[in-house]
C-alpha cells in the first residue's frame, strides 16, 4: 500500500497531475507490481554488468554542429533566437 | 508477397521499374491504410524521388545492392530528417527531426525506399498497438484482434504487404510480439549490435532496433546492413559483426536446441503444440534437442517493470514543452505550464509508467526495488549463460497466446496481459538476440510465433535456424500481399 501523500509527492516529482480516483487506482496497481518485486530472489547485490561489456567512444574532436534556426524550429515559441519558457506571458 | 531477392532480381532484369514497384505499394497503402492504420505518416513524395534515383542508376548500368529500390517502413520513433517523428504521441505530433538515425542513414545509403513512418504504441510502451495518439492499428487478418505492439504498425504493414520490410524497436518484446501476432519474422538483435542513435529513448539499457520482414532471409539481409559499430552511440558494442546472410545455409546437424519447458502452464495449448511440432522439425533437420529450464523466468516481468520504469522516468523528463514538442497554454507559472504540458501531452500508459519509475527511484525505495531488480538482471544473464553451456539456441514461445481481442484495454488490469511479455522481456534483461518466427496458426488462422534465442552476437545462428525451419515447412505459412 502506497500512501496518498506519497503518491502526490511522486506525481509532483514527475511533473504530472492526476485526478484523485485515477491516482488511487494507479497506486493500487503500483503496489501490486511492487509486491511481486519483493518476491524476487536475490543472491548478490553487485552492480549491473550490462554496460561494462560494451562501449564505443567518439574521437575527442570538434565537429560541425547544427544551425541555431534548425535547433529552434521545433520549439513552440522562440524570441530573439532563444527558447521561451512561457509564450504570451511575462518571463519568469 | 514479394521477397527482397525477388524484387532485386526483378529490378535488375528490368521486369519492372522501381517507380512501378513503388506505385504498387502506394496503391496498396491508399487502399488499406485507412482501415489498418499501419502508417502514421505516408511519405509519397520521398518514395517517388528515391525510386527515380534507383531507376536512374539502373538506366546508367550501375550495379545496385540487394536493398536498393525495396519499399520499406520505419517505426515512428526512429528519427528521419525533415519527416515528422511522432512516437505515436501527442507530445511529438508535430516534431520534425533535424538529423537521421544511424539505421536510417545506413538504409538510405543501401537504397531503401521509405514508404512511411509506421504506427506504434505511444513512446513504445504497450503490447497492443492500441495506445497511439493517432489511433489503434488493426490486425491485418482480423479487425477484432490487435496486431500487438509496440511495433504493431511495422508488423502490420509487412504482413499486409504495404512494405517489404520495416524496422521496429524492442524493449521488452516490441518487435517479436507483433511479429508473432501478425505472422511475420521479427529480430531483436544483441544489445549493442545495432546503433540506437536517433531512436527516441524508451528504456535505454533495454531498447534495441531490429528488422521485421516476411522471411528470416529478408531479416538477415536487413540486419547485415544495420548492424555495425557507431561512434554516435556509446553503447554500440566494439565486437565484430558476422554476416547473417553468409550463414543462411549452414547445416543444422549437431546444433543443440534447448527446448524451454519453464512457464508452459501460462501458454495456450495451440502455442505449445506448434512449438512441439517445431522441435520435431528441428530434430528431423539433424539438430539435437536438449530439455532446458529457466527457473527465474517468472520474476522477469516485475524486474523488467522496475528497470524500464526507472529509465522511462529519466528519459521522458526531457519533455517540458520548451525546446520541442507539445506545449500547453494553460498555467500561470512556469512549473504549472510544464505539468500541464506533460499531463495533456502524454497518454495514460505513459503517465502511469513515469509515475511508477519516479517512485522506485526515490531514495527510500531505491534499495528495496531498483537495486533488487538490477541484481536480478545479473542473475538472469547468468541463468541464460548457464543454459548456453548445454545448448546453442533456445526454443521457446514468443507469446503465450495468439493475438489478443481488441480492445485489449479490457484486460489492462489482469495478470494475463501483465505477464504476457515474460518470454520476450527476460531476453532483453540479458541483452541477447532473439528472433520470432511463424510456426503455426490456430483454427481461425491466427498466427503462432516461436522464439529462437542465441548467445550474444549469435544472430547468424538463430537466423539460419529460422531460415532452415521455413525451408523445411515451405508454403505452410505463405501469406497474400502485393505482387507485381
Amino acid at each position: 500500500m502506497i500512501s496518498r501523500q506519497k503518491l502526490d509527492e511522486t506525481a509532483r516529482l514527475a511533473a504530472l497531475s492526476f485526478e484523485d480516483d485515477q491516482l488511487d487506482r494507479i497506486g493500487r496497481e503500483m503496489a501490486a507490481i511492487l509486491s511481486l518485486v519483493d518476491e524476487i530472489p536475490v543472491l548478490d547485490e553487485a552492480d549491473d554488468a550490462m554496460f561494462q561489456a560494451v562501449g564505443t567512444q567518439r574521437d575527442d574532436a570538434v565537429r560541425p554542429s547544427y544551425e541555431r534556426d534548425e535547433i529552434l524550429q521545433n520549439a513552440a515559441d522562440t524570441q530573439d533566437g532563444f527558447f521561451t519558457c512561457q509564450n504570451g506571458k511575462a518571463r519568469l | 508477397m514479394m521477397s527482397i531477392k525477388s524484387i532485386h532480381q526483378g529490378l535488375i532484369a528490368r521486369d519492372f521499374s522501381c517507380a512501378e514497384l513503388v506505385l504498387r505499394y502506394q496503391n496498396a497503402i491508399t487502399r488499406d491504410n485507412p482501415r489498418l492504420r499501419a502508417f502514421i505518416t505516408v511519405t509519397d513524395d520521398e518514395a517517388v524521388a528515391a525510386a527515380a534515383r534507383i531507376d536512374k542508376r539502373l538506366a546508367a548500368g550501375e550495379t545496385i545492392g540487394m536493398l536498393a529500390g525495396v519499399p520499406m517502413t520505419l517505426k515512428d520513433n526512429i528519427s528521419t530528417r525533415g519527416i515528422r517523428t511522432t512516437c505515436g504521441s501527442r507530445m511529438l505530433a508535430d516534431y520534425i527531426p533535424i538529423y537521421d538515425a544511424t539505421v536510417w542513414q545506413r538504409l538510405q545509403t543501401a537504397g531503401g525506399i521509405l514508404m512511411g513512418k509506421s504506427n506504434m504504441d505511444e513512446f513504445a510502451m504497450g503490447s497492443t498497438g492500441e495506445t497511439s495518439w493517432f489511433g489503434a492499428t488493426k490486425h491485418p487478418q482480423d479487425a477484432d484482434r490487435v496486431p500487438g505492439g509496440s511495433s504493431g504498425g511495422t508488423a502490420c504493414a509487412v504482413a499486409a504487404g504495404l512494405a517489404v520490410y520495416g524496422l521496429g524497436s524492442d524493449t521488452g518484446g516490441s518487435i517479436r510480439q507483433p511479429a508473432a501476432f501478425c505472422g511475420v519474422v521479427g529480430l531483436k538483435p544483441t544489445y549493442g549490435a545495432v546503433s540506437r542513435y536517433g531512436l527516441v529513448a524508451h528504456a535505454s539499457s533495454l531498447d534495441q532496433i531490429g528488422p521485421i520482414a516476411a522471411t528470416a532471409a529478408d531479416v538477415a539481409m536487413v540486419y547485415d546492413v544495420i548492424a555495425d559499430r557507431d561512434p554516435c552511440d556509446a553503447t554500440s558494442d566494439t565486437a565484430t559483426r558476422v554476416s547473417a546472410v553468409s550463414h543462411l545455409n549452414d547445416s543444422l546437424s549437431g546444433l543443440r536446441i534447448g527446448v524451454v519447458s519453464t512457464g508452459s502452464e501460462w501458454v495456450e495449448p495451440i502455442v505449445l503444440a506448434s512449438l512441439e511440432r517445431a522441435a520435431q522439425v528441428y530434430q528431423s533437420l539433424g539438430a539435437t534437442l536438449v530439455p532446458v529450464e529457466l527457473p527465474l523466468l517468472k520474476h522477469a516481468i516485475p524486474a523488467y517493470h522496475v528497470i524500464a520504469g526507472a529509465e522511462v522516468a529519466s528519459n521522458l523528463a526531457r519533455y517540458d514543452g520548451i525546446r520541442y514538442g507539445y506545449r500547453s497554454d494553460q498555467g500561470d507559472s512556469r512549473q504549472e505550464r510544464i505539468v500541464n504540458t506533460r499531463t495533456e501531452g502524454f497518454g495514460q500508459v505513459v503517465k502511469r509508467r513515469i509515475l511508477f519509475g519516479t517512485y522506485v527511484l526515490q531514495q527510500a525505495q531505491y534499495e528495496r526495488y531498483y537495486k533488487r531488480a538490477i541484481a536480478f538482471r545479473r542473475q538472469t544473464t547468468q541463468m541464460f549463460a548457464d543454459a548456453f553451456e548445454r545448448c546453442d539456441v533456445l526454443l521457446m514461445p514468443t507469446t503465450s497466446t495468439v493475438a489478443f481481442r481488441s480492445p485489449a484495454a479490457q484486460y489492462a488490469d489482469q495478470d494475463d496481459l501483465f505477464f504476457a511479455d515474460t518470454f520476450t522481456a527476460s531476453v532483453n534483461l540479458a541483452g541477447l538476440p532473439a528472433v520470432s518466427v511463424p510456426c503455426g496458426s490456430d483454427l481461425a488462422g491466427l498466427p503462432v510465433g516461436m522464439q529462437l534465442v542465441g548467445k550474444r552476437f549469435a544472430e547468424p545462428t538463430i537466423l539460419n535456424a529460422a531460415h532452415q525451419f521455413e525451408q523445411a515447412t515451405a508454403s505452410v505459412f505463405v501469406r497474400q500481399g502485393v505482387s507485381v
